[in-house]
């Protein structure tokens, strides 16, 4: 992989990062889960893609690693469902947990089926 | 805008948050890079196992990182590029959900020719998943913990302020 790919990937990563904040200060409620369940549905894209050969190496790791590895964040995704926890709101907390696993998994689906 | 700092929840980033969040993306997207290698770059992927320890010491850094900013005006200035970019691009939900689907495969308990999630698979899955979350929200608590003990020590020090 060259140092261009890279550098692509961490100009991907960046604006992945910039995009998240920019969701999550429009929906501060449901953001976090949207830009979840949007990246999620992204790399499983790229996932099916360059598994039948119609998506490149490099363009796989940008939209990939880069872009959908850092729209979405585990970290801050834990951090709403212990915040939820800590206020004792049950039922956020099956929403935090619930809605971006089963959605995420659910366009996961979609896309290798409908692409592979 | 900050996912440490849920009382901040509603505000607009400003261009100057957006410019520490790239920053810190970039970095965050780096370090998930190098915990990657050696595998090739194009695989888009830790493998499950790797991507597991590096989303659960991100959320322990970002449960450390939120309570030491709630002592320190200063630290709390840094958040957009320390939570947000750089604990946020280095953690990844989207891996996860993929991972957690392919282990099945991985592990060799679903033939690699098959596109359709088996109970092996599907119940490695959900443990995974499952699991990913349970260590995320332990290690977040130790985070908290960690970030409030030395928090006291520093501010009896005087040095966050």
């Amino acid at each position: 992989m060259s140092a261009t790919a890279v550098l692509a990937v961490l100009a991907a990563g960046a604006g992945g990062a910039v995009l998240r904040a920019v969701v999550v200060g429009v929906l501060p409620r449901t953001g976090t889960a949207v830009v979840n369940v949007v990246g999620t549905a992204v790399l499983a894209v790229v996932v099916a893609l360059a598994g039948a050969g119609r998506l490149g190496s490099t363009a796989a790791a940008v939209w990939g690693l880069g872009l959908a590895g850092s729209l979405t964040t585990f970290s801050g995704w834990v951090a709403r469902v212990a915040d939820g926890w800590r206020t004792a709101r049950g039922r956020t907390v099956v929403l935090e947990v619930a809605a971006p696993v089963l959605s995420g998994v659910a366009v996961t689906v979609l896309a290798l089926v409908a692409l592979s | 805008m900050d996912i440490a700092r849920p009382d901040r929840a509603g505000r607009a980033p400003t261009r100057r948050d957006l410019v520490g969040v790239a920053a810190g993306g970039a970095v965050g997207t780096a370090l998930r890079l190098a915990a990657a290698a050696p595998l090739p770059l194009a695989l888009a992927g830790l493998g499950p196992w790797r991507l597991l320890a590096v989303n659960t010491t991100g959320s322990l850094a970002l449960g450390a990182l939120a309570s030491l900013a709630a002592r320190s005006p200063r630290l709390a200035v840094a958040l957009p590029t320390l939570a947000t970019g750089l604990l946020g691009g280095l953690t990844t939900f989207s891996s996860m959900i993929v991972a957690a689907g392919r282990l099945g495969h991985d592990l060799g308990l679903v033939a690699p020719d098959s596109a359709r999630m088996t109970g092996p698979g599907l119940v490695l899955a959900a443990a995974y998943v499952g699991g990913s979350l349970v260590l995320g929200l332990l290690a977040h608590a130790a985070g908290t913990r960690l970030g409030r003990t030395t928090g006291r020590h520093v501010g009896r020090s005087g040095g966050t302020r």
